[in-house]
């Protein structure tokens, strides 16, 4: 044998060799995801709460939501800030009436309450302000309905919410 | 100088500084999931609506006539498009294979704001009640760019009054 092995190899074989892992490789991957993570952060969080079963179509819109109060619907429910109004919107689509009489009640009723509030409160103002956040397969015919009752209650600053898209 | 014997060198070379990268990594497993439970995927956006005021109202009883022949309307139905000003139709864009054609409709309305309505900042949407939001609110974004003041209207069929 023309070479004998070195005297590291001789070493090496002895005992074994200290571990170290092989952190670097886990590091990149974590930068980029701390990365892109902070990209999407945002500080706000979400403001509207948007059910599940609502799929909000995508747009280009960019502005803001600010929040108010909010009227989710969906091809079998209707909900106003989160809480079940109409199980059933079948009916209310049928109907030739405009007017959606339970929203109606509960939506002049907030108006009432908010406006009682901004007689004696120098902060809060009552805008109107009205979130309708529609599913995407949702017939013009019930949001005609949604606008219409909407405004007969006084909320006339209505925007409809909409995921952004690209 | 004399070289190193060649046992020398090769231990100097595998001697590499190692960066402590332990507390760097406990710092981003800490971060890393505490900014994906903070993370907001889906952002929610506004589209306001321009709804008709009560100078709106008036405007419907008492129509100027110079302000109808400037203005511009689309209708949107289960057949198509149909861009309209002062009740002629400028253009009829059909579904195509049950879709809405919203490129043609966009290349259409720059046309329009190009030639015909360089000024004008309105229009107003004429909707059938079958028509899925969804394609509204796509209709809204093809005409923001052009005539950023979108209004909402009920389309009133021929025969209903």
């Amino acid at each position: 044998m023309p070479f004998s092995p070195s005297k590291a190899k001789k070493h090496r074989r002895k005992g074994p060799k200290e571990m170290s892992l092989q952190i670097t490789s886990m590091i990149d991957i974590f930068t980029i995801l701390l990365v892109f993570l902070l990209k999407s952060y945002s500080a706000e969080g979400q403001l509207v709460q948007i059910a599940k079963s609502i799929s909000l179509p995508e747009s280009t819109a960019i502005e803001d939501v600010h929040p108010a109060v909010a009227v989710g619907f969906n091809g079998n429910a209707l909900y106003v800030d989160g809480k079940l109004l109409i199980d059933d919107v079948a009916d209310v689509i049928n109907s030739d009436d405009l007017l959606i009489e339970p929203l109606y009640a509960v939506l002049s009723q907030k108006a009432e309450s908010l406006k009682a509030v901004a007689e004696v409160s120098d902060e809060v103002d009552f805008t109107g302000e009205i979130i309708l956040q529609g599913d995407r397969n949702v017939p013009f015919r019930l949001l005609k309905k949604i606008i219409y009752t909407a405004g007969q209650a006084e909320y006339v600053n209505q925007s409809l919410a909409v995921y952004k898209g690209e | 100088m004399p070289g190193y014997r060649p046992s020398k060198r090769r231990r100097k070379e595998t001697s590499d500084v190692e960066l402590t990268l332990i507390p760097v990594m406990s710092l981003l497993v800490v971060l890393v999931p505490m900014l994906l439970q903070t993370a907001v995927f889906e952002q929610v956006a506004a589209v306001e609506l321009n709804l008709p005021s009560v100078d709106t109202a008036t405007f419907l009883e008492q129509p100027d006539p110079a302000e109808i022949k400037a203005s511009l309307s689309l209708a949107v139905t289960n057949e198509g498009f149909q861009l309209i000003s002062d009740e002629d139709v400028l253009k009829r864009l059909p579904l195509a294979d049950g879709k809405f054609q919203f490129e043609k409709l966009a290349a259409e309305l720059k046309g329009l704001k190009e030639k015909r309505f360089a000024h004008q900042q309105a229009i107003i949407l004429l909707i059938e009640d079958e028509v899925v939001y969804d394609d509204i609110i796509h209709t809204m974004d093809e005409c923001r760019p052009y005539f950023p003041g979108v209004s909402l209207a009920d389309r009133i069929v021929p025969g209903e009054e």
